[in-house]
């Protein structure tokens, strides 16, 4: 699966920064969460742009409210997977990718970027660019 | 690479030169002088171990270390010396019950073969272990974890808020890069989570929110 190992080097290189500050060794937690959290923007930004464009705002409301608590266990169960999934992990992937050499490194650091950043913003950009209070 | 160096162990007696063995043919010179076998005229010597035993399991005849008979100390040293040697079994006692409890065997032979400088590769985890990084580990992970998911769930609820109203205002970005924070800054990040969340309980409305809506108040549409 690209998508899982696009999320496992994301973690990587995440948990690479973190190493050296939580050394708890086990799940290096800001990258875990940052993986989920890109997760569950990307899901977020795809239900959000169909419910915005197709949706009046009270119908909207009306919808996130009796599936907010989806939305919610959704996030949990996300975490818990990224969770499990990241435990012991870190060594794996610093034995895969630790040594790639810095060009590659450089442009895969910016897709990790743009992979994280895009989703964070999407939702705000779309909402700056019309009208969807009516 | 890492090495780890035992202040306990030192090596007596003449090593071989390692320009005229390999590492393999060294570690079994070194394994067979552990076990009192081999005609090696080297060994490992524990400075624990009693007074006069020759220390370690090796060959004792040829040992002529500060512990043997031979030994020419004064007695003001002996007491001294019996008192670092107290000291000694009990670190040794204390770090061989660490590596019993926290180390299985896998772990256990990379530690032995890194002690004698054969070159394995050593985990990030067994060098956290090595260092005593892992002590309530488990509590302080779970702690951790729970402190910045409150972040994670705080930018998604955020975002839904938004998207049901139709609006971004400045609270919201405000909140969302509260949650961010709460996930990316050590230490501090997660502590402001769990404060959140005690705030969210006690007050009925968390303190991310109430900064939320006085920036609103002042800065955004409403």
């Amino acid at each position: 699966m690209i998508f899982l190992e696009i999320f496992d080097y994301m973690y990587f290189r995440i948990a690479q920064f973190y190493v050296k500050i939580e050394r708890n060794s086990k799940v290096y937690t800001s990258a875990t969460i940052a993986v989920t959290l890109t997760q569950f923007l990307i899901l977020i930004d795809i239900v959000g742009t169909v419910l915005l464009e197709n949706y009046s705002q009270e119908n909207r409301a009306i919808i996130i409210r009796n599936f907010f608590m989806v939305f919610i266990v959704l996030l949990a169960i996300l975490n818990i997977f990224n969770y499990k999934r990241y435990y012991n992990a870190y060594d794996k992937y610093n034995e895969k990718w630790s040594c790639e050499d810095k060009k590659r490194r450089i442009l895969k650091g910016i897709v990790v970027f743009i992979l994280f950043v895009i989703p964070l913003m999407y939702i705000p950009i779309l909402l700056s660019l019309k009208d969807y209070t009516i | 690479m890492f090495n780890i160096t035992l202040d306990e162990v030192e090596i007596v007696g003449d090593r071989p030169h390692p320009t005229y063995f390999t590492w393999w043919s060294d570690f079994q010179n070194n394994y067979n002088s552990c076990q009192g076998g081999g005609n090696t005229q080297w060994q490992y010597q524990n400075s624990s171990a009693p007074k006069g035993s020759g220390g370690g399991h090796g060959n004792s005849g040829n040992y002529s270390g500060p512990w043997s008979s031979k030994s020419n100390w004064g007695n003001e040293n002996s007491a001294k010396n019996q008192e670092n040697s107290k000291q000694n079994a009990e670190e040794i006692e204390n770090l061989t019950y660490q590596i019993e409890e926290k180390f299985n065997t896998s772990e256990k032979a990379t530690i032995a073969l890194n002690t004698i400088n054969v070159p394995v590769k050593v985990t990030t985890e067994v060098i956290d272990k090595l260092s005593g990084a892992v002590n309530n580990s488990d509590l302080v992970n779970f702690g951790t974890f729970s402190g910045k998911s409150i972040g994670l769930f705080g930018v998604g609820v955020t975002l839904i808020s938004s998207i049901s109203d139709g609006s971004f205002t400045v609270g919201d970005g405000f909140r969302v890069a509260i949650g961010l924070a709460t996930v990316f800054i050590p230490y501090a990040g997660p502590i402001y989570g769990i404060i959140d969340v005690g705030v969210l309980v006690g007050t009925g409305k968390s303190a991310t929110d109430r900064f939320g809506d006085f920036m609103d108040y002042h800065l955004g549409p409403y």
